[in-house]
Formats: C-alpha cells, sequence, structure tokens
C-alpha cells in the first residue's frame, strides 16, 4: 500500500462514522460467522464510530440500506446512525443486545445452533432487573457451551432476554440451587444505562 | 383574506366577573382563562375536564417493526390489561393501566354529556365507552384479584413492542402519507424523546431515511433510547437546531414539525402550566415556531408535505403560524385533515384564509386526548414566491 493510500485510510479511519476497513471487515465476518449468520454480513450495511470516552474502543453500528459512505450527511455533527450492534475492543467484537436480536431474527425459522439457555417465565423478570440464573431457571440450553462462554438468554418464545457467560459447561448448567450463567447485559439495565449515557 | 399585520403579538383579552370566577375556581392565572373563552369551545368544560386526573387517557402504539399490532394485543390481554381499539390501527387505548380506573370511568361518563363539534369528532369518542356500574363493580374486583404492573415496566416495553404515547400524536404521523421506499426521506425538526420518529419509521418498515434533528443535549440520550429499544435502523440524529437545517443542502418527501410549544393541551399531565407559563413564553414560543417552520418549508421537496403540529391551544403557536407561512409562500397549500375539530377561522380581529378550518384541533374534552393542533401543508410544484 503506498504512502497516500495509507494516509487516506488513516484520516478515514478518524472520521465520525464510517464504512469498516479490511481489518476491522474481518473481526466482524468471523463473528458473523461465529454466530451462524455468515451469509447475511453481505446484505448488513454496517458502520463504525471511534469511541470518544474508551481509546481504542469502536462502535459498531447497523442501518438501513439507504445510508452509504458518500452520504453527504455523514459529515455533520452525528450523534447516533442506526443501531449499534456492539464494540469493537482489542482485535476482538463483544457482541450487544441488537447484535443478539439481529442473530434472532435471521435465525428464527431455523433451530439455533448458537450457544443459548431457554429459561423460566419467572426467571425472565428477574433477569430483566439485572439478576444471574440459578441452573433450576434453566429449561433448555444449547450443547456444547464452555465454561466461560458467551451465550445469549432467551425465554420459551424465542424472545431475547439478555447476554450471558456461563460459570460451566453445557452438562452442569442445569444444576439446581447454583448461579451457572452471570447475566452479562439485559434488557432492562441495557435500556436504563442507554437511556442515562446513550451519549457516552 | 388574512389581516396579516395584526398577528405579530399575543392577543390579551380584558378580564371579566365569570373569568375571575374561573381563574380562582381552577386555580389559572385568569389571562389564560379570558383566552380559553375566546377560542375554546364549551371552555368550562374543557377546566372542569382537566381538573380531574382520572380523565387522563392511556395509549400506547404498538411497533410494527417488532410485532403484529394483534399480537401485542392478545399478550397484554393475558396480562390483566384492557384494551380498546382507536381510530388509528396501531394505537390502543389502555382502559385499566392505573389504580383510579373506576373513578376515571365514572367521571368520563357523566362528562360525556359534552356535545362534539363534529360528526368526526363522534369518531374519535366512543359511546360504547361509557360503562355500567355493574361493569365497574367487575373491574373493581377483578382488579383486587390481580394487580398490574406498570405499563412502563412490561417485558413487551422493555422490549420495545409498544411506546406510550397520546393518541393525537399517532393521528399527527398517520396524516403524513408516508410510502415506504429505500429514496424516501423524512425530517424530523424536533425529534425528542424519539416518539413520533419511532413511529415514522415504523410507517417507513426501516427503509428510507429519517433524520432526526435535536438541539437541547439533555434530551438527546431519551431520543437515541427510544430509537434502540424500538429497532430502529433507518434514523440518523443530528445535534443541530432545526432553524439551520438548509445548511445540509439536503430536501425532504416529508417534514414533521411537532414545534416546541407552551404546552397549554397538556395541562390535565402537567399542573404546573397553569400557572408557570407568561404571556412572553408564548411570544417566545411564537417567534421560534415561525423560525422553524420556514426552515422546514424550504427544506421540504417540491411536491412534499408537512406536517406542523403543537400541543397547545392558543392560535399564536397554531392557525397564526400556519398563515405566517402561506403569506410568505405562495407555493404552501393548506391539505385537509381526517379527524380533529376544524381549525379557527377567526381569532379577535384576525380573519384567517378560508381553507384554515381544514387544519385540526384535539380537546381533551372532546377528543378524550391532549390538547393538540394539526395541520398539513403541501409544497405545490410551482416556483417558491415570497
Amino acid at each position: 500500500m503506498d504512502f497516500s493510500l495509507r494516509k487516506l485510510e488513516r484520516v478515514q479511519n478518524l472520521m465520525e462514522f464510517r464504512k469498516p476497513n479490511r481489518a476491522e471487515k474481518t473481526i466482524l465476518k468471523k463473528s458473523f460467522s461465529k454466530w451462524g449468520i455468515f451469509e447475511y454480513y453481505d446484505e448488513t450495511n454496517l458502520f463504525i464510530k471511534i469511541s470518544e470516552t474508551i481509546p481504542n474502543d469502536k462502535k459498531v453500528y447497523i442501518c438501513s440500506a439507504s445510508f452509504n459512505s458518500l452520504d453527504s450527511l455523514l459529515e455533520y455533527d452525528l450523534v447516533s446512525l442506526g443501531l449499534k450492534i456492539g464494540v469493537m475492543r482489542k482485535k476482538k467484537f463483544i457482541l450487544g443486545l441488537n447484535f443478539a436480536e439481529l442473530v434472532l431474527e435471521k435465525k428464527k425459522n431455523e433451530e439455533f445452533s448458537f450457544p443459548h439457555v431457554v429459561i423460566t417465565e419467572k426467571a425472565v423478570n428477574l433477569v430483566c432487573f439485572g439478576r444471574d440464573i440459578m441452573g433450576n431457571s434453566i429449561i433448555h440450553c444449547s450443547e456444547g457451551i464452555a465454561s466461560n462462554q458467551i451465550l445469549m438468554i432467551i425465554n420459551k418464545n424465542h424472545e431475547l432476554v439478555g447476554i450471558g457467560r456461563a460459570r460451566y459447561d453445557s452438562e452442569l448448567l442445569l444444576q439446581p440451587n447454583l448461579v451457572t450463567v452471570d447475566t452479562v447485559e439485559n434488557i432492562g439495565t441495557y435500556y436504563l444505562q442507554e437511556e442515562n449515557f446513550g451519549l457516552e | 383574506m388574512s389581516n396579516s399585520g395584526s398577528y405579530n403579538n399575543p392577543v390579551l383579552f380584558p378580564g371579566n366577573e365569570y373569568s375571575r370566577m374561573l381563574s380562582e375556581k381552577y386555580h389559572y392565572k385568569e389571562w389564560m382563562i379570558s383566552r380559553f373563552l375566546n377560542y375554546i369551545p364549551d371552555a368550562e368544560d374543557l377546566l372542569k375536564y382537566v381538573d380531574t386526573k382520572s380523565n387522563l387517557h392511556t395509549y400506547i402504539r404498538a411497533n410494527t417493526l417488532k410485532i403484529d399490532p394483534n399480537s401485542l394485543k392478545v399478550r397484554l390481554l393475558e396480562k390483566g390489561f384492557k384494551l380498546k381499539n382507536t381510530i388509528v390501527d396501531e394505537v390502543f387505548e389502555v382502559i385499566n393501566h392505573g389504580s383510579d380506573q373506576f373513578t376515571k370511568k365514572v367521571t368520563s361518563g357523566v362528562s360525556t354529556g359534552v356535545s362534539s363539534s363534529s360528526s368526526m369528532d363522534s369518531l374519535i369518542r366512543n359511546p360504547s365507552a361509557r360503562i355500567s356500574s355493574n361493569q365497574i363493580k367487575e373491574e373493581q374486583s377483578n382488579s383486587k384479584e390481580r394487580k398490574l404492573p406498570s405499563l412502563g415496566s412490561t417485558f413487551e416495553y422493555l422490549k420495545g413492542y409498544y411506546y406510550i404515547q397520546d393518541l393525537s400524536s399517532g393521528v399527527a404521523v398517520s396524516e403524513m402519507d408516508i410510502h415506504p421506499s429505500d429514496d424516501f426521506h423524512v425530517l424530523d425538526m424536533a425529534a425528542a424523546p424519539g416518539g413520533k420518529t419511532t413511529h415514522i419509521a415504523q410507517k417507513l418498515n426501516n427503509l428510507g431515511k429519517i433524520v432526526a434533528c435535536e438541539s437541547n443535549p439533555n434530551r438527546l440520550p431519551s431520543l437515541v433510547f427510544n430509537l434502540s429499544r424500538m429497532g430502529v435502523k433507518n434514523t440518523l440524529v443530528l445535534k443541530i437546531k432545526s432553524e439551520d437545517i438548509m445548511q445540509l443542502g439536503f430536501r425532504f418527501d416529508r417534514v414533521l414539525l411537532d414545534a416546541p410549544c407552551t404546552c397549554e393541551g397538556i395541562i390535565l399531565k402537567d399542573e404546573s402550566r397553569k400557572r408557570s407559563r407568561t404571556i412572553r413564553d408564548l411570544n417566545i414560543c411564537s417567534n421560534r415556531q415561525k423560525r422553524m417552520i420556514l426552515a422546514g418549508f424550504e427544506a421540504l421537496k417540491p411536491g412534499g408535505i408537512m406536517i406542523y403540529s403543537t400541543c397547545s391551544f392558543a392560535p399564536e403557536e397554531n392557525e397564526m403560524i400556519i398563515q405566517f407561512l402561506i403569506d410568505k409562500f405562495k407555493n404552501a397549500q393548506i391539505e385537509p385533515l381526517n379527524y380533529g375539530s376544524s381549525g379557527l377561522t377567526t381569532f379577535n380581529d384576525i380573519i384567517f384564509s378560508s381553507n384554515m378550518n381544514q387544519t385540526r384541533r384535539f380537546y381533551p374534552h372532546l377528543h378524550d386526548t391532549n390538547g393538540f393542533f394539526i395541520a398539513k401543508i403541501r409544497k405545490s410544484t410551482e416556483p417558491d414566491g415570497v
């Protein structure tokens, strides 16, 4: 890559909202693949914004096809563009609830192959307000979950309740009277946080 | 013909015994009462209605981006909420959301003695809403059996399946005549907290482009939050004074100007407005609305439609603003609207354009909504004229 192209890329990387560069695309494609929606990557319109408060964090946004990188509106002082689906940190994509919603939407007519637990209705109400999940509250969990793995928390109607982290492997997730999944994000506190710190 | 020279300042009317009595009885500033008596039909009925907290009606709008309205209705019915259809397909009235529902229904039954001002009004006020004393007793016993969650804390709310919003706001967006397509562009000039923006997004089915402007940084988080909760992908939020929108050099198919106003129409929700507003506030709002409507109209594509709305009854914030626009631009045309009472054609010594009656007013005591004003303006394809 010659000097002028590298300079152009550096300038573009500092722009408020921009399209993902090659390295970022690779990271995002890996995540799409990991969650079983690789085939939808090309039809999503993604934008990147450098976080103002956390250095090296890049927020990832999804928006409708009508926005493109040449859009003159992107030159202005934008507060947000479409939906924030996650954050890129240290060459990793950390999914947010909107990404999880995207996965569920794309997979709604298929058997779920991604890591997830289905929880009871009573547990849904508790998780929405930040509680972790006991083994007795789990109705079903997908196979092959390893301890410390990120998974989706869903209710029996297959609606997203939150994102969790497994404390144990799949076989031990249903142990009674023990917290087996930590709630990382949930629709209740997530929105509360967004409301308070939406602009970060 | 309009008397265009006379509408630069808010109009004050001399008080009398009656206005003084009403002012004392209902705790308003007297100048407000004197004005109400000049432009609100059955003004005393309004004051009586607004004075009863239980007359507050609650509406929700199903978010069709995430759920079918009928499925939402079924889910909320299962939770014990009672929903009633309204004139807007995706908007439901929640008739048992609070603890004081029964007194509310009793008083609303009494107050329905107020006659509607037009046949359109009868579409809004549903006579079947009156309920018998047996029904009230039944509801009371049901309520004791089952405590309802608050509307803002249900799983469905957190999922963004509905938005709590007044019916009149739903009417404003449904009158925008939106066609979902990728090249359809909408401007929302005062977007926070995002009720109407998210409604526009669902009308567009997340296609096209919405530019949502908000200049107040304190109101931006609520806008971003609601867009996220409702799953809106087609909106770009700009921190910009909407008067400066022409800087963008962009033209829109539709413009929504839900203008900042004195909020006379939501006194039922915020009683402090009975006494906190001054005639100076009215003047400030009116001047800002004039600047905003000019900017919004200029940002409109030829053939495009602008919806202007406020939650105020004051003609200085409503008909006078529309008259100001159509006096400035020959290609601004008032279009008819479907619901509500007709806009004023005269006020004090001012005579508005004859088609000002095509604008619409909503009164709490007549329509069971907030006090609201809506005007639909089309920019004809003729060249601009000043």
